[in-house]
Formats: structure tokens, sequence, C-alpha cells
């Protein structure tokens, strides 16, 4: 998974993304500076082509930056910004270095547009929501906004008075929100539940109790085992979702989310056992990854939705067996670029 | 690399040719690379990659299974194997079919032989086809997906062949193999005793040399096939005592039409009966009985192990029960949608477990020694195949529907069974020691 641009990627989001700031913006720190670091990195349009101004990479070259992202904990919705620019740029859009949020709309009959608990929303300059056929680029500081359930200061909840608030509009061709969320998010999780491990075998390691280590104990040695299952699973669903161009395929995308949302249901509650008390605490960074798990796993789709997608797709495919639909329609061919 | 100089031009106006970042320059075209790369500052641990440093003390990591393909000419094996399979197995029922890779037929093991699909990785002078690991998966895959009775020669073709190219004589390979490879000869696996479970290096059973050869006193059990086979692969103490545990042991392979070998066949939950008790009275083995070096068991046995361990049957012992219930669900015209999310569900999983036993079939093809990504996709496919017996109970309720007496037979058989999944090969609590070893807690 790893290769020279995701080391740098990540040696770079370790310098930046520290505990404290990571912390101190859950909490209602202002983000824009991280941000402009972030984006100087010049990671963010990696998957804008070349002849605009990016690197013209595929999605599948740049899951390791998504998941790096979500391994360092980074607040603002990333792959979202990576995938909506380059929607945008090749819509004509003229690329400033705001942070975009993604999610799809509902319009009401008076023709307003409102999207609920968008994750990072909160520190973005703008949401890319999908709104019937089309997509429409809204900037967060007109909207009405609801603080989010789990990141109140972060994510939040949107209304804008009609579609002609938007600054860009164009046609929607090929995978929605939907698809296009589920893909990034199960990045970022595999990422989040890789640091859940990384930080749980920490703890187990360091903290001792009765003449040891808690970790040299085999009932929490089998617990982090499953855990490691979990989030190796969810990196290889993940994985399976991002191989794309750009657009994912919506039942690879949503074969990775739901992976990555059975994983994060067992490894959050793995993670808290395991760390005690100190783990639910503001101090302890624990927290910041296991509820931007649980708030990925709320998101559309949920668990539940993919579960039902997927098995309505397998419903509609006549009479291919369970082993074929899941070998042939949930699993990518690689990319030539992948061989 | 200064990675931070970019500027804060945007937009048409940022000058293109100085390019965003030297290291993304540099990435056209994609470079290939999958090798593990320690992170600065970090010791690499054989078969995982670092990647976050987080400054703590232990850099905990888990395996880069990354995701394969299987190349064009060992895909086209799987409709010539698909299109066999339903002439030879027609109407064999569901529930008999469930019974996996457990079902035994030699007729049906001599006829794959026929299509040379036996041996199919062993190499061309001792008979096999010396196709690649991605060709084995196709074909194992296919034979588990409809439940084919290959037992009689599974474990020699998965197992057995190979340990004996890897540690035995020539004149042992040229014995065996072409004989395996024919599906003439079937062998099981000598390792369990009444004493010994997942402490395999407790083994008592011992072969103590004289004038002729070996004598064997002893006990195993659990033995898979053992009143049906002709060989034994047996893990044995050759000298020392048990006190030395992986010191002193040895493989030796045993004919079991032998005086002195006693079989009996246990019967199961279900009414099967497809592994035995062995007793061993002064079976007297020949010298060249012994495979690989005396005092290398243990070394040899983890090897064997691996190979046991690593192969897609580890989640598919599920399939022919979830496609009974599928093919039902699908004739009722419902969409009940709980149903419905429980068919999506095991779909979802399935297409995952999948890629990554493809992953590790891509390590074996490699010549890698994926010990650790084996246990960790066993243990997670067998995690699944449990789940499936609930799960379509689950869905019957929900639906209200009635299903046939051949789903009912079936759902019985693998619901009973089902534990088993997470003993064989393994059990769960040691896979997981396993893992946890690669974690770094052990």
């Amino acid at each position: 998974m790893t290769d020279a641009i995701s080391d740098e990627f990540e040696r770079a989001l370790s310098a930046l993304c520290t505990d404290a700031r990571l912390r101190a913006i859950e909490g209602g720190a202002d983000a824009t500076e991280l941000w402009g670091e972030i984006d100087a990195l010049g990671f963010t349009d990696a998957l804008v082509s070349a002849e605009q101004g990016g690197v013209g990479l595929t999605l599948a070259d740049a899951f390791p930056l998504l998941v790096a992202a979500g391994q360092a904990g980074l607040n603002h919705p990333f792959g979202e910004t990576m995938v909506a620019r380059a929607l945008l740029a090749q819509a004509g859009w003229q690329s400033d270095s705001g942070c975009i949020a993604l999610a799809k709309a509902s319009v009401a009959e008076g023709g307003a547009i409102a999207c609920s608990q968008v994750p990072g929303a909160a520190l973005a300059t703008y949401v890319l929501a999908e709104a019937g056929d089309d997509w429409l680029l809204l900037p967060v500081a007109t909207a009405t906004r609801t603080p989010g359930a789990f990141r109140p200061h972060a994510s939040a909840s949107l209304r804008w008075d009609s579609a002609a608030q938007a600054v860009q509009r164009f046609v929607r061709t090929g995978a929605g929100a939907e698809a296009i969320c589920n893909a990034v998010h199960a990045a970022a999780m595999a990422g989040a539940l890789a640091r859940v491990l990384a930080l749980s075998v920490a703890y187990a390691s360091d903290r001792r109790q009765f003449g040891k280590a808690i970790g040299q104990f085999q009932a929490v040695q089998q617990e982090l085992a499953v855990l490691a299952e979990d989030a190796v699973s969810a990196a290889i669903g993940a994985r399976m979702g991002c191989t794309a161009a750009l657009l994912p395929d919506p039942l690879h995308a949503a074969t990775a989310k739901l992976r990555a949302c059975e994983a994060a249901a067992r490894g959050t509650a793995t993670a808290h056992a395991v760390h005690g008390a100190i783990g639910i605490t503001e101090e302890h960074v624990l927290g910041v990854f296991t509820n931007r798990l649980h708030e990925w796993r709320m998101t559309a789709s949920t668990e539940g939705r993919c579960a039902q997608l997927l098995g309505e797709a397998l419903l509609d495919a006549g009479d291919l067996s369970l082993a074929d639909f899941a070998r042939t329609r949930l699993t990518p061919a690689l990319l030539a670029s992948e061989h | 690399m200064r990675w931070g100089e970019v500027g804060a031009g945007r937009g048409n106006t940022r000058d293109v040719s100085r390019g965003l970042n030297p290291v993304l320059d540099a990435y056209r075209p994609r470079a290939k690379n999958y090798a593990t790369q320690p992170a600065p500052g970090t010791t690499p641990r054989a078969g995982f990659h670092l990647p976050f440093p987080t400054g703590a003390t232990l850099n905990p990591v888990f395996p880069a299974l990354s995701l394969a393909a299987i190349p064009p000419e060992d895909e086209a094996l799987r409709a010539p194997v698909r299109a066999f399979l339903q002439d030879y197995l027609g109407d064999m029922p569901p529930d008999l079919r469930a019974r996996s890779w457990l079902g035994f037929d030699a007729d049906f093991s001599r006829a794959l032989a026929r299509q040379g699909w036996i041996g199919l990785t062993l190499p061309k002078e001792y008979g096999g086809a010396g196709r690649s690991s991605f060709a084995r998966f196709v074909l194992i895959e296919e034979l588990l997906a409809v439940g084919a009775p290959v037992t009689a020669h599974w474990i020699a073709d998965r197992q057995s062949a190979p340990l004996v190219l890897r540690f035995g004589t020539e004149a042992q390979r040229q014995m065996l193999v072409p004989k395996i490879v024919r599906g003439e000869v079937f062998v099981a696996i000598g390792m369990s005793e009444p004493d010994t479970g997942s402490d395999l290096a407790s083994v008592r059973t011992r072969a103590v040399r004289n004038d002729k050869g070996w004598l064997l006193n002893g006990r195993k059990i659990w033995t898979t096939n053992a009143h049906r086979s002709h060989y034994m692969v047996a893990l044995v103490r050759t000298s020392g005592a048990p006190e030395d545990r992986h010191k002193g042991l040895s493989q030796v392979l045993i004919d079991l039409s032998l005086p002195g070998i006693h079989v009996r066949p246990i019967q199961d939950m279900a009414g099967d009966a497809h592994f035995c008790e062995v007793l061993f009275e002064d079976v007297q083995l020949p010298p060249d009985a012994l495979i690989g070096e005396e005092g290398d068991g243990w070394k040899q046995v983890t090897a064997e192990l691996a190979f046991e361990r690593s192969g897609p049957e580890r989640v598919y012992s599920s399939i022919v029960l979830a496609q009974t219930w599928l093919d039902e669900f699908r004739a009722s015209g419902s969409r009940h949608p709980t149903a419905v999310a429980i068919a999506g569900r095991m779909a979802g999983r399935l297409a995952v477990l999948r890629s990554m036993s493809l992953a590790v079939a891509n390590k074996l093809d490699k010549g890698e020694r994926p010990d650790l990504e084996a246990s960790l996709v066993k243990d997670l496919g067998t995690e699944f195949e449990q789940r499936v017996p609930g799960w379509i109970a689950e869905a019957l309720d929900a639906t209200g529907a009635t299903p046939s007496p051949a789903l009912m037979r079936t759902l019985a058989y693998v619901t009973q069974l089902s534990p088993s999944y997470s003993l064989r090969g393994g059990t769960r609590q040691i896979l997981r020691g396993i893992i946890a070893r690669g974690l770094g807690l052990r």
C-alpha cells in the first residue's frame, strides 16, 4: 500500500497534524492555517488533470493519500476535496484553495437545498452538493448551519435558500455523492483504524498492571488480533472501493463502506476497552479517531444501506450466483497502471 | 525535495512547468512498488509494513496485503472446470455438497486427475501441471463454490505432495507424487493425538530406530480420512523426551496397510465419519519412511501448516448453504428488506475476503511465506463461514418462507458442523496468538 508519494505525505501530515492540534480544532480552534499548510503540499490537486494544473492521478493511485489523511486524523474533508476539485476542474471552475465537503442534498418544494450531517463541512469553504441531476458548489458561509452531532465544531448540517446561491453548477454524469463518499470515507476509515490499532498496541505495551504490560495478557492479545484483522480487511475493502479512474463504481464503493463500517464498529469498541478510562477523555487522542469513525459510519451510505444496496443489486442480477456476483460485480479489475 | 515551496498562486496561473511537487512530478509513470519499505526510524518486521510513526515505544503494524489480479491464462481455467463439474455432479443434492471439501468420492478424484486437475502447481517432472498459484486458486474456487466432493485427494494435493517435494528424497518424490497427481494415492495427516491438540510439540507417538528401519508406537486422532487413505504423514518423536518439545521431532511416511495399524472411524454429530483414531502397535516402518532430516519435524510441519492454512477453502465452506437459500429466495419473488440486506452483507463480506485470499495466493506465487497473512485471512474467513447459518435462519424467519426440506437439511448440517471451521487447521485462539506475535505483543 505504501510508495514514495504516500511516504512524503505521511511525513508531512505527521508534522502538521499533532495530537494537540487535532484536538484543538475538534474543540473549535481555527482550522484555516492547517488547511493552508495541507493544501500547499500540493497533493490536493492530484486528481485534477495535468492540463488543468493537477497531476492527473487516478483515484486508485491516490488511494494511499486518502488513507494517510485518515491515519493522520486530518480534520478536514480531504478526500472529498480531491474528488471535488477534479470534477470542478472538468466543469471549468477556476480553483481557489478552498476546502470542499461533499454530500447529497435534498431539495425542498420551495427550492431550499439541505445537506444533513456533512463530515467536516464546518471546516470547509464549500460543499459540492448533488441536487437532482446537477452538482452545485455552495459556499458554506451563506448557509444556515446546525452543528454536527458527533463533531459540533467540524461538521454541520447546512441549508441554503435556493440553488441560485451556488457559485458553480454543472450536470452530473456518472456516480453521485453517495458512491464518492462511500469510497473516500472507506479509505479514510481504513487509515483511522490503522491509527486506532497503532494506538491500542502502543498503549497495551506501555500500560502495566499486575506486574506486566497489559498487552502480555492473552485476553488483550486476542482482542487486538481481531482489531488487526478488522483494520487489514477494511484497508483491502477500501482499496477495492477506490479502484477507479476518478468516480468509483457504486457497488465497489458500497462493498468498501460496508466492510469499513463493520470493522469500525468492532474496532472502536476494542480500542476503548484496551485503553480503559483514559481512552474516553478529551485529553487522549484516541477519541478523535473513534469519534471520526462513528461519524463516518453514520454518514451515507450507512452500513444497513450498503447491505441493502448490495442485496438489491444481487437480486437484480438474474441468476448470477452469490460467488460469481461477489467475484465479478463487487471486485474491481485492476487498472492498467497497477500491473 | 522541498514540497512546501509550491507557493500561494492557485488556479490556471500556476506555473505548471515547475510542477506541484518534485515527488509527484517523478510519479509518472506510476512507480509500481508494492514492496514494503520501512518508515524512517522504524524497524521492519517480516511480512509487515509500518505505516505511521506514532512516536510510541512500539510501532505496531498490519500486513501489507495488496490487491492481485488473476492472469488471463489462469482465469481461462474457470470455464472448463465449471462445465466439467456441472456435467459430473449433476443432481448432487445441496446437503451433500454442503460437506464441501469433506465430501469423499474416489471416482470423482480420479476423474479430476484425468483432467489434469490434481497437482496443478506441482512440477511437470513429477506429473504436475507446473501452473501458478492463481491457476490453483481458480480451480479451488470453482470446486468449493459447488461443494464438489474433493476430500479423497485434497490433503495430498494441498500439502503432502508439496511437503515431500520440498523435504523428501528424490526416491520418495518419485514414488509418491506422480501417484498423487493421478488420483491413485490418498494421504492423511497425522498430527493431533488424544493428549495433543493445539500444543503440537507435545506429541508422544514415537518412532525408534531398529535394524529394519523404524518401530512406530503411539496414537493419532482426528485424522481425516485415515480409514480411506493409502498413506499418512505423521509428526512423531524420534529422539529425546516430551520435555524437549520442538527438538527431537520428525516426520514419517506411513503405509497404512502395514500390520499393527488399527483405524477406527469416529462419527460426527451429523452422522458422517470422516475423521479417525489410529493406533500404532509395533508398526515396522522401512528406513526410508523418514521424510527430511531426523529432528527437523517441527520446522517441516510448520511449513506444511502454511500450505494448509493459505487456501480459499477457509472462506467458502458455507457457500452451498448460502447459494441454496438464495435460489429459493429469488424464486419466491420476495424483496423483504431483512433478507435483502442479509444477501448483500454476505456478498460484500465474501468479495473482500476473496480479495484477501487472492492476495495471499499472490504472495505464494512470488515465493513468499505469508504465514501471518494466511492466519489473518483464515480467522476472518472462518468467522464469515460461521455467521452464514445464523444469517440464513434470520432471513427465513423474517420472510416467513417455508424452506424446502433440502434447504433445511443443508442449514442443519452447516449449523451443526460450523464450530469445526475455526478448529481445524489451527484453532481461532492459536491463530490470534500468531497475529498478536506479529503485532509485537508476544
